[in-house]
Order: structure tokens, then sequence, then C-alpha cells
């Protein structure tokens, strides 16, 4: 048994890459991982890949697509899909072969092209099934948990609107983020309404985006870099609102579940995290997730907010690169890209959105499966060796 | 003997303002349309009134051993209403299911049959009359089109029955004049002709047929406009019971629903009147009121009356069967 | 296939049936299951459980944007169906008609309607979605 590491990261922008085919998003981040492993990486040197993507423009749906885009035909290339955690889970399938030996060097990419199908996620609820997904969005199985939040705590509407604002401002200090604007509390509470309560600027932007990441054992690690980060655990369940758990109404007992399997690995608490990438597909995501990582108690994720704890210069960062709501949330390549993330920020290389000299990192994400019944959520932890 | 067990009534919540509608080609209207919501159909409609007269009856649709629909408006020439109304109750298995269709007598003629199935098989029957009129905006009776269901349980013998059946009768003529094939508007001819000798010759002697003497203090009448539903009780001196002004034109479910609101707001002992013209002639129910009439309740067709929102022009025309406007089907 | 695929659900779409568990006495609705997604039993002990036709609302939205077939504003809503005996009841969620975002809040009542869901080419294929009370409105 070794330690996985993360040794390089490659991320291009995110945006509306009209000019861009699903092909060309996965070859760009290969080639952006490639030239940007600080002692270089011979792709002869990959003996495993793990590619994550929901191929929502069904253009990839088997390994095959990523050995096109990167020429690693004799390489095992495994495809994971695991719903908005599929970047996440591609990366956890990659630490445990790396962390069992059975690999030594990995690829982890992920890609999305949400442009090509934006009906896609929309048509989803047109599905001819009774009382399974039906008429429901995401922003509505999202929106369900802050209803009761509002409801059940004393969270108010202007601390989720902050989430909006938090890492809307983040953003435009992250280059690769697609939404460069900043707004106020009161531009989220006025603009349209998509799913009540959620309005347009709760909800994270269509986006097109790749990301890939190298990972391999503690023994190679130096060969590819100076100054490679340790996998410390990694953590992955799911739930559903049906199996009656009260919390489930408000929070994501999946999230719960995944952050201990991984906190347990790492021999690790929610005090001992120093900055966090989470999901935020929808600024409630955000703010229940606190409480289920453990930043907070029950209830107090609106009072998080308010006491500045998650903002750049707060004492538990979360979303420094701007999050989904700014970023963009092209689903494969989402939780590869807050790998990246984390990753630069453990190695000091964030930038403008450099939080102060952290030594673990978290990153995060929860999906909805089953045609909106259900919710996986995987958590990954990285350190400083 | 066979009597009156349950009845229940169903109206969709959405109204239709039938002057707002007329003012759209410069005429003049009053009272209201029901307009079903886009996720009504004739099944949905039906179980909702069914539900109210089992429950009233407290007979479980797994005891019921017919199931007889009434509808002049039934979109699928091969599909049905009454197994799946069936169905929705669990009356399944040896079960009899009757569709009526054609005329507007087939409320009067479920009633006919459901009561012969009883007298014969010692099983409750569910009658059930479900409407939904299509709007021809160039029709004359594009505001009257209107919606609604009406259920009636019969049983054998009950503890506490609404009436007695006490006489059906028929008269076929076999004059038609007021008639209509799918997906167009109704051609209705001259009244006063259908006046003297459709309704004229056929409901005043099914009415003294299944009256047998007896003179009633409540009626309710249907016929395919408000004009033929009054000569239908041309006569008769007895307080219509009628829905009409709240509902429209409910076609076959008519006789059913106001017999169910007839049948909440009557009190024991009197004599009710039932009569259905349509294509072909008349049919007629008696009934004499016992000790379960009158139970105005939540589900009553009062509360469904009272409950309503207002709708649109556009939406009365969209949620109902398509009609041809000019060789364009509407909406 | 000679009728709608979903006639193999045809009781519980079309009946308030319920599923409860034997060990943990989860209630599954509207799916018919032989593992409990609660305790994980398996195989579980599942007993049929009639379930009340009123219910109340756990949380909801009111979605603004949806496919063409599909009105808008549409609410969802989470809803605790009790059963009709003793027991716990049963969480699903369901589509709300003829009710708007003024009526509703977190506790509301509301009861089983049986209305058409989609439709099966021309077929209309109707179940259960939820309304406020057809006597609140009078």
């Amino acid at each position: 048994m070794t330690d996985p590491h993360v040794v390089g990261a490659g991320m291009i922008d995110f945006g509306e890459l009209y000019e861009q085919s699903f092909d060309d998003l996965l070859e760009s981040a290969y080639l952006s991982l490639i030239e940007n492993v600080d002692k270089g990486v011979d792709p002869s040197d990959i003996d495993a890949a793990w590619y994550g993507t929901i191929d929502i423009a069904n253009e990839g749906s088997s390994g095959s697509a990523v050995a096109h885009a990167t020429g690693l035909f004799e390489t095992p290339i495994t495809r994971v899909e695991n719903a908005c955690a599929t970047g996440s889970d591609a990366f956890r399938n990659a630490a445990q072969a790396v962390k069992a030996g059975d690999a030594e060097v990995a690829l982890v990419i992920g890609a999305e092209k949400m442009t090509d199908s934006t009906e896609g996620l929309i048509a989803s609820a047109a599905l001819e099934r009774l009382w399974r997904g039906r008429g429901v969005t995401m922003p509505a199985y999202f929106g369900m948990r802050a209803t009761r939040h509002l409801e059940e705590y004393e969270t108010t509407r202007e601390q989720i609107a902050e989430i909006s604002v938090k890492n809307h401002e983040n953003g435009t200090k992250y280059p690769h983020a697609h939404q460069q604007f900043e707004c106020t509390v009161e531009d989220v509470k006025e603009s349209p309404t998509v799913s009540y309560p959620l309005n347009l600027y709760d909800c994270c932007p269509v986006t097109d985006g790749a990301c890939a990441v190298l990972v391999t054992s503690e023994e190679r690690a130096r060969e590819f870099t100076d100054d490679p980060i340790r996998v410390a655990g990694y953590g992955l369940a799911s739930d559903t609102f049906q199996r009656g758990a009260p919390e489930a109404l408000t929070n994501f007992p999946a999230t719960r579940q995944a952050s201990s399997q991984a906190y347990e690995r790492a021999g690790l608490g929610p005090d001992d995290i120093d900055v966090a990438e989470v999901h935020d597909c929808f600024s409630i995501t955000e703010l229940i997730t606190y409480e289920d990582l453990g930043f907070c108690e029950d209830g107090k994720g609106g009072q998080f907010v308010d006491e500045g704890r998650p903002h750049l210069d707060g004492d538990k960062p979360v979303n420094p690169s701007g999050g989904l709501l700014s970023k963009g949330h092209p689903i494969g390549a989402t939780g590869v890209a807050q790998i990246a993330e984390i990753f630069e920020q453990l190695r000091g290389e964030a930038g403008d959105v450099q939080v102060d000299s952290p030594e673990v990192g978290l990153q995060h994400n929860i999906g909805i499966g089953r045609n909106a019944t259900g919710a996986v959520s995987c958590v990954n932890i990285l350190e400083r060796p | 003997m066979v009597v009156i067990d349950g009845h229940g009534g169903y109206v969709p919540l959405y109204r239709v303002d039938r002057s707002e509608v007329a003012a759209q080609h410069g005429g003049r209207g009053r009272g209201e349309s029901a307009v079903p919501a886009r996720d009504e159909n004739h099944v949905t409609m039906a179980c909702e009134a069914a539900d109210n007269a089992l429950a009233r009856a407290g007979v479980a649709g797994e005891d019921l051993g017919a199931v007889v629909t009434a509808s002049v408006s039934d979109p699928f020439a091969e599909h049905g209403i009454a197994a799946h109304v069936a169905s929705r109750f669990g009356a399944t298995g040896d079960v009899r299911t009757t569709d009526l269709r054609g005329s507007r007598r087939a409320a009067t003629d479920a009633l006919a049959a459901a009561r012969e199935f009883v007298a014969a098989n010692d099983a409750p029957a569910l009658v059930v009359g479900v409407d939904v009129l299509p709007a021809d905006p160039d029709s004359d009776d594009v505001a009257e089109a209107g919606a609604g269901a009406g259920a009636i349980v019969l049983h054998r013998d009950a503890d506490q029955p609404a009436a007695e059946l006490v006489g059906v009768a028929q008269e076929t003529t076999g004059f038609v004049e007021h008639h209509r094939r799918h997906g167009e508007a109704a051609e209705t001819g001259d009244a006063k002709f259908e006046g003297r000798h459709g309704v004229g010759e056929a409901a005043p002697a099914a009415t003294e047929r299944a009256l047998d003497g007896a003179t009633p203090t409540k009626a309710v009448a249907a016929a395919p406009s408000d004009r033929l539903s009054g000569a239908a009780l041309g006569g008769v001196d007895a307080e219509q019971v009628s829905t009409r002004d709240q509902v429209g034109d409910a076609g076959a479910a008519a006789a059913l629903l106001d017999l169910a609101h007839l049948l909440e707001t009557a009190v024991t002992g009197e004599t009710a009147l039932v009569v259905a013209y349509g294509a072909g002639g008349a049919g007629a129910v008696a009934l004499e009121t016992t000790d379960g009439v009158g139970t105005a309740d939540a589900k009553s067709v009062a509360t469904y009356l009272d409950a309503s929102e207002e709708t649109t022009y556009a939406k009365h025309l969209e949620y109902r069967e398509p009609v041809d406007y000019e060789g364009v089907k509407t909406p | 296939m000679s009728g709608p695929r979903y006639d193999r659900s045809k009781r519980q779409d079309q009946h308030l049936i319920g599923f409860e568990c034997q060990a943990c006495g989860w209630v599954s609705f509207p799916e018919e299951k032989r593992t409990c997604k609660r305790c994980g039993d398996a195989p579980a002990e599942m007993a049929e459980v009639q379930l009340a036709e009123r219910g109340e609302i756990q949380t909801f939205v009111v979605q603004q944007y949806l496919p063409d077939d599909i009105e808008t504003p549409q609410p969802v809503a989470i809803v605790d169906l009790p059963q009709e005996g003793e027991g716990e009841p049963a969480r699903a969620y369901g589509l709300l008609t003829e009710t708007d975002l003024e009526e509703i809040d977190v506790g509301t009542e509301v009861v089983a309607r049986f209305r058409e869901l989609f439709s099966d080419g021309e077929r209309p294929i109707n179940s259960f979605k939820f309304s406020v009370p057809r006597e609140e409105k009078a």
C-alpha cells in the first residue's frame, strides 16, 4: 500500500466554448496537464486512466473517447459516471487503484459539453414516468431543501443570496471561471424566479469545460514534482429523502456519510480543513453543505455566512475559485477541476484567490440521481505531505 | 326494490365567464361554464364523482358488480371509460362494464341498465356520467360548453338509502335533429321544429310512464340546450334543480350531476323526476326520497359549485376536444 | 408490448397502497420493494398497508421553467401520507394541481387527486397528484 499523490493538474478556461467540440475539450485538458507537470510527464508513463463524464452531449460514452483525445490506446481507460459526483468519483477510483499498487501513474480526466445539450437536464422533467422525476428539475430538487431550511431554522433569504455574492466575487479573481461579474444580495433576490424560492442568480450557469490531473504513488511522485500533494482520504455514499430521515428534508445525509468516511480515512476532522471546494450548484447547496461537512452546527449555515467565515479572508474559506455558481458546472469536469484547485491552493499557486498557507483541503460534490429522488455524494481530502 | 345508496358529483375548479366569451363575438351571455384543468380527462373526472358516491354509500369498489358510464364526448372510439373507473376502485374480475354513448339519453339508459343489473344480481352497481363538451369558436354554443361528472350507486337495499327508484321509462321516437361528429361543432337545426317534434313528443310520454300518476316536487332535466331542457319538463309542476348556470352544458353527465345535487338538497318523502332528452328520444326515472337524502358535506356538489377560479377564453378552448375551425384544429 | 408499460405498477399507481418493512417499519410508496431502503433488510418482509388520502406537505418548490408539455407555475412537494392504521407515514414527492404558491406552506394539508400525468402516445396515463382540498376554496 502506498499513499496516492497528486503531482500535476491541467485546467482550461470554463465557459460557453462553442468553438470547441467534446473531443477538443478532452484534448485541451490533457495537453494542459502535460504542459503543467513541473518536471514533465511522458505519456508512456501513464499506466491507467479514469475518465468522468455523464456524456450529456452524447459524444463520449466509452473510455475510447479519451484514447482518441490523448493517444493512450494501449492504456486501460475506465469511464466513470456518478451524477454530479462523476469527476470526483473518477478521481477517487484512480486514487484507490494507486493506493492498491495496481497503477503507479494514473490520469484522471473529466469533460462535459453542456452547451450542446442545454435542454438535456430540463428535458429530464418531461420523463414519462409515474411519480419519479416527472415534472421535477434540478433547481426544484435543491430548492425543496431551501424551503424547509428557511422554515425550520433562522436561515434568511439574504444569507442564501450572500453565498452567490461571495462566489461571484471570488470568480472575478479566478481566471478559469466562466462568469466574470459581481452581484449584490439585491441582484440575487430580484433576478427572475427559476423555482421558488430559488432565483436565476442562485443557480450555476450552463458551462462547457474539462480538466485533468495526474495521480501517482508516493514512490513515483517526485519524478514529476518536488511539491506533490497527498490524497489523505475519500468517501462516497448515496441517500434518498424517501428513507424518511428528518435531516434529508433540509440537508444531504449522503454528504455526511461520504465526509465521515473521508475524515476517518484521513484521521482528520472538519476543524482541520483549511480550504474547501464544495458543490454549490445552487446557493442553498453550499449553505447546507457547511452543516453536512461539520463546518458548523445544523441550522447554523446562515450564521456561518453572516460571520464571513467562508469568505476568502475568513477562517474557513469555501469555493475560492468562485465555485460552480461562477466558474460553471460542466458535470464530468467539475469534481476534477475542484481537485485541481485544491492542489493549487495547497501548493500556494492560487494567485488572487490564494488563501493563507493551507495545509489541508477538501473537495465535495453532491449529485441527484434516480430521477430526483436520490442523491450521491463524493468527498476527497488532500493534504500537504 | 332498487335504491340509490350513494350519489356524488364533480365539477372542475376553473370557470369561464360566458359574457366574456360572448363578447368576443359581439354577443351577450350570462352564467359560467366549467373548464377542466389540463391534467383532467373523462376518466379522472368520472373517478372524482364516483369516489364521492362510493364514499357516501359506504360501498367498497371491490364489491361492485357493474360499472355503467354515460358520455357523449369521450374522445376515444375504442378505449372506454367504465373499465378504467372500475379498475381505479378495485372492481376487477367478474364485473360488468358498459359504456353508453351517442345520445344524452345515455344518462337515463345507464340508470335503467344498472337498475336491471342490481335487481337481477343483488350486487351494487355504479353509474357515472362524464362529459367535456367541445367548444368551437365559430359556433353559437361556444360559451355554453361545460364539463362535469355525476355518479350514483344503486343497491337492492341499504341501511340509509337516499331514494328508491320507483319508475323507469323511455320514449323512443327516432327523431334526431341536434347531432355532432367528433372534432366538429354540433348541428342544432331549427329549435322550434325540435321543440315540437323532438322533445315535445318524447319527454312527456317517458315522464308520464315513469311517474305513473305521482306528482314530483323536484326535477332534473338534461337536453342539448337550456331551452330544450326546459321543454323536457314542460307540463311538470316541480322545482327544477340545475347546475347549468355554473357548469354549462355537461352533456350526458348533466342529468346525473344535477340528480346528485338534488339528492343533497331534497328532504325525505319527496317525489323526484329525472328526464334526459337526446338523439332518438327521451328517458325518465322517478324516485321517492328516503331517510338518507339531504346529506350535504365537504364533498357535495354545492362545494364544487362554490369553489371556483376564473379562467380565460383561451383555456376554455384549449382544454377540450379540438374542433376544426376553418380547416385548422382549434386551438 | 400490448398495453402501456405503466401496467406493471398499476395497482399502486391507482390505489394508495404502501409496502411496510416488517423489520424497521419503513413504508415504501409507490414502489413495491423486496429490499428495505432504510434498514437494508434483504429479502425484506413487506406488508401491504393502506395509505390515507390526506397528507402533509414537508417541503415544496414552485417551478417556472419546464418542458412545454407541463404547465407552469408547477408546484412540487414532498408529502407525508399517513397509514390508515398504525405505523409510519410514506414519504413521496408529488406534483401539485389546482394549487398556487399562496395556498401552501410547510405543514399544509393536501389531498391525493387522480389526474392525468402524461400521455402514452394518445392514451392518457392517470395517477396521483396532490392539491389543497377543494372545500378550502369554496
